[in-house]
């Protein structure tokens, strides 16, 4: 995936004021660290694309060098065809959400959205009034006049959104513009993202950690590591048809189980499912498998025991323990798990889905991480969160 | 308990001030008089010790200013492995002995008078250097509690040009510091004597020595009218800052009702 240029997909909406984004063969070190290594990616017209990954894996350094805040070693950015490497970021017309808050502290909400048209000699009426409605978009037309320091942490984001947009830009970059809030914020911050980013059609790349932000906003995700994309596909494919070992551990929750492959098809937990393509196609393999894919039924000769269950409304956790010893969490509709009793004998299947095999290695001796430690008893068990557990490991 | 320790602090603070006043105004027997208060426009010398003293002070805040707040600034944001040897260098005058400075500035100001005549205000370059370690405390302290690296990279990304990026963003960011270091410098400025005395230049307070060697009192009263007169002064330049944030405030809160009259 590193040298292969990673294809324009995903968005179809009609509403498109964007521009293309290319990305080619980007590489930039620090010393013996490399931060990117052959990093490309077309980014198509009005397209938001997510960069997920662990810390470190080069996704902030992307976004830097594209918004000319940093100098790429080699390659090139390239924006409807342009080369603009080299341009200076003053002169590339990119909006970016920091991180960090970075409002003005010396101007009110109203002065911070006008800054960049005041940099543009827009007029002072013309500037104000784009700066009032640009502020109703976020919802904060109310609070034009405060100063950064009357502010939430999340309005002062909406701001910095709305300063962002203000100079309508060739593209929006959001550096994990969500992190330093409280989870509800978050959330409501981040579907107004998305639904201004639709209004709006700029093309946008929304750099996150957490595949839930990732997975809610982008048209397509691009998951990163060690400064290479791994995958990059709409956020059902990610999830369904991870191409790589990282992409399946890394993204949601995933069980590792022996099984014997053999054309085009894997044995594991006495089911026969087809392989996705990158797999090991032969031999001892090791199965990638996501708890939901994963059936239980109540069976007196059963492969397993039930070792702690989690009641989780509409879902229902298990940790099941193998009679080779593995412990193997699952996830079914808790309409299934009605029958099921702490030490019940069950009977694990696959269901038919396509899985990612990959080479068996010293691993496979290991639990699997999502079955994690079997619990004393069931009221000691660490249940992880299928949702969240991605942001949690990085 | 809160009382009592301000007590303190206040008679520590008051109680040579109102000796001086005491002093100053302490007629034939027990009989007050502003005699010595009058008598301060009958030294011309004083007066000239005064505006000598006020324009270096002036000079230096404006060349500690230019002098440190770019360089500060670059350091901070595209040098911060320097930062250490900055920070060692702007400390250093705090341990050389003025006497030590005289000596080997001696040659310098020979230069300087060449330069720009026999004139008291080229102290001004030694003031700029004696006042660094204060000033760079304070602006660091200023440039520390922003994140400034964020915002001048928002800037530079929203249009802004490097010099947009140190006037509209970071200067106004850290106001509160840079008024800081203006007052410290002010401050010791005006409190100057060593260097001014053994370089033979006649600031105020080499004057309100001499004065003083004629009339004490006349010496004390101007003591104590320039000690009020800079309370004044850095009262002044504090609150200067807060004022113009008020005022910026209220212009944003009437922004609105422009616009809609506009409209």
């Amino acid at each position: 995936m590193t040298s292969e240029m990673a294809s324009t997909g995903g968005a179809d909406r009609s509403t498109r004021s964007g521009v293309a984004l290319q990305l080619v063969e980007l590489h930039r070190s620090w010393g013996l660290t490399r931060a990117l290594d052959g990093l490309s990616l077309d980014i198509a017209a009005g397209e938001l694309v997510a960069f997920l990954g662990p810390s470190g894996c080069g996704k902030t350094t992307a976004l830097r060098i594209i918004a000319g805040l940093d100098d790429a070693d080699s390659g090139q950015v390239l924006l409807e065809g342009e080369d603009i490497s080299r341009l200076r970021a003053s002169r590339r017309g990119m909006g970016m959400v920091h991180q960090a808050y970075s409002l003005f502290p010396n101007m009110t909400a109203r002065d911070n959205v006008a800054f960049g048209l005041r940099m543009r000699k827009v007029g002072k009426v013309e500037r104000r009034r784009r700066a009032n409605d640009l502020l109703e978009l976020v919802g904060l037309g109310a609070q034009a006049g405060r100063y950064p320091s009357e502010m939430s942490g999340g309005q002062q984001q909406r701001v910095a959104l709305a300063r962002a947009l203000a100079i309508e830009p060739r593209v929006l970059l959001l550096d994990e513009p969500l992190s330093a809030l409280d989870a509800k914020v978050r959330g409501e911050l981040r579907d107004e993202i998305r639904r201004i980013q639709v209004e709006v059609g700029t093309t946008t790349i929304f750099v996150t950690h957490d595949q839930e932000e990732a997975f809610a906003l982008a048209d397509r995700v691009a998951v990163m590591n060690l400064g290479r994309l791994e995958q990059v596909a709409p956020p059902t494919e990610i999830y369904q048809r991870p191409q790589t070992e990282f992409v399946a551990e890394f993204v949601g929750l995933t069980n590792r189980l022996p099984g014997v492959a053999r054309a085009g098809m894997v044995n594991v937990l006495d089911s026969q499912v087809p392989l996705l393509a990158g797999s090991a196609q032969s031999g001892d393999v090791t199965v990638l498998v996501r708890p939901e894919s994963i059936q239980v039924t109540p069976s007196s000769d059963g492969n397993a025991t039930v070792a702690a269950i989690s009641f989780r409304g509409a879902i229902c956790l298990l940790r099941i323990k193998l009679a080779a010893g593995n412990v193997v969490l699952v996830q079914m509709p808790s309409a299934e798990s009605a029958e099921l009793a702490l030490g019940a004998t069950v009977r694990a299947s696959m269901r038919p889905v396509q899985v990612l095999a990959v080479a068996a290695s010293h691993r496979d001796d290991e639990r699997s991480p999502a079955g994690g430690p079997l619990p004393e008893s069931p009221e000691e068990a660490q249940w992880p969160d299928p949702l969240s557990a991605a942001a949690e490991s990085s | 308990m809160r009382w009592i320790v301000l007590a303190v602090v206040g008679a520590y603070l008051l109680v040579p001030l109102l000796a001086m006043l005491e002093f100053s105004t302490r007629g034939v027997g027990s009989t007050r008089t502003l005699e010595a208060w009058k008598a301060i426009g009958t030294f011309p010398e004083l007066l000239s010790g005064i505006a000598v003293s006020l324009e270096l002070a002036v000079l230096t805040v404006a060349g500690m200013l230019c002098l440190l707040v770019p360089t500060m600034v670059w350091v901070h944001l595209r040098l911060p492995g320097v930062r250490r040897t900055m920070e060692f260098l702007c400390l250093l005058p705090l341990t050389i002995p003025a006497i030590v400075l005289v000596v080997g500035l001696s040659p310098v100001f020979k230069l300087l008078s060449y330069f720009f005549g026999d004139t008291a205000l080229v102290l001004a370059f030694v003031f700029v250097v004696l006042v660094l370690p204060y000033a760079y405390r304070s602006i660091d302290a200023g440039l520390r509690a922003v994140d400034i690296e964020t915002l001048s990279e928002a800037a530079l990304g929203l249009g802004a040009s490097w010099w947009g990026v140190l006037f509209r963003i970071v200067i106004p960011s850290i106001r509160g510091a840079l008024l800081s270091a203006a007052v410290l410098s002010i401050a010791l400025v005006m409190g100057e004597y060593t260097i001014a005395s053994l370089l033979n230049y006649n600031t105020l307070q080499v004057v309100l020595y001499q004065v003083g060697l004629r009339n004490a009192a006349v010496s004390v009263a101007v003591s104590l009218a320039a000690l009020i007169f800079g309370f004044v002064l850095l009262f002044v330049v504090s609150s200067a800052g807060s004022r113009r944030r008020g005022a910026a405030r209220e212009e944003s809160t009437l922004a609105p009702l422009e616009g809609g009259l506009q409209l």
